[in-house]
């Protein structure tokens, strides 16, 4: 792979560009295409919606969401919030005020936490790792609860 | 975490966005962000 901002990671922590380097891997390995390749296809996709899009990729091409979302991300980029805009994406995630406030609450209480890294454009306090934003989702029900890994 | 750590936690159900995931913790309002939603998420935290 080839410079953080060549490839398009240079605002991931270590652990995230492990992360996406892993699927990207496991893509090429399981698969038997390049990521290249699954961009090509994603762009034929008669779909406009990313859910849609999805569902278009796994009923046509078997490609789980994980890999699907990943590939998805790298083909249409424009459509999709991207963390090099963390505030811009914060927003178009939690549209809803009422959402909102229980994210900045959850926010508050573990912004003590040593070592999390956030999402957010915020300053982070002398002396202290980035505080930590919870895993995005456009998901309503989602955004109204908090997830145990 | 799994759900037995809290009556508050509950089984996770086809979250789109993990495949992961062991509880999930709704909440309604920010005032339910309490003292045992915090020591559940430093727990959550520290077995990461």
């Amino acid at each position: 792979m080839g410079s953080d901002d060549a490839d398009g990671m240079g605002h991931l922590t270590e652990r995230q560009k492990k992360w996406f380097t892993s699927v990207r891997e496991g893509l090429e390995r399981e698969t038997g295409k390049s990521l290249d390749q699954w961009v090509a296809i994603a762009r034929t996709c008669p779909e406009t919606k990313p859910r849609a899009r999805l569902a278009w990729f796994k009923d046509h091409h078997g490609l789980g969401q994980n890999r699907a979302t990943y590939v998805l991300s790298i083909a249409f980029p424009s459509e999709r919030p991207t963390w090099d805009n963390p505030d811009e994406s914060r927003a178009a995630l939690w549209t809803d005020p009422a959402s909102r406030a229980i994210l900045e609450a959850v926010e508050a209480v573990i912004a003590e936490f040593d070592g999390l890294v956030s999402a957010s454009a915020r300053p982070t306090p002398p002396g202290r790792a980035n505080s930590s934003s919870p895993p995005p989702s456009r998901s309503r029900a989602a955004r109204r609860c908090w997830a145990w890994p | 975490m799994t759900p037995d750590a809290s009556p508050r936690l509950a089984e996770p159900k086809n979250e789109s966005w993990s495949e992961r995931l062991k509880a999930k913790l709704p909440l309604a309002s920010p005032v339910e962000v309490d003292d045992e939603v915090r020591a559940l998420l430093k727990a959550a935290w520290e077995r990461s």
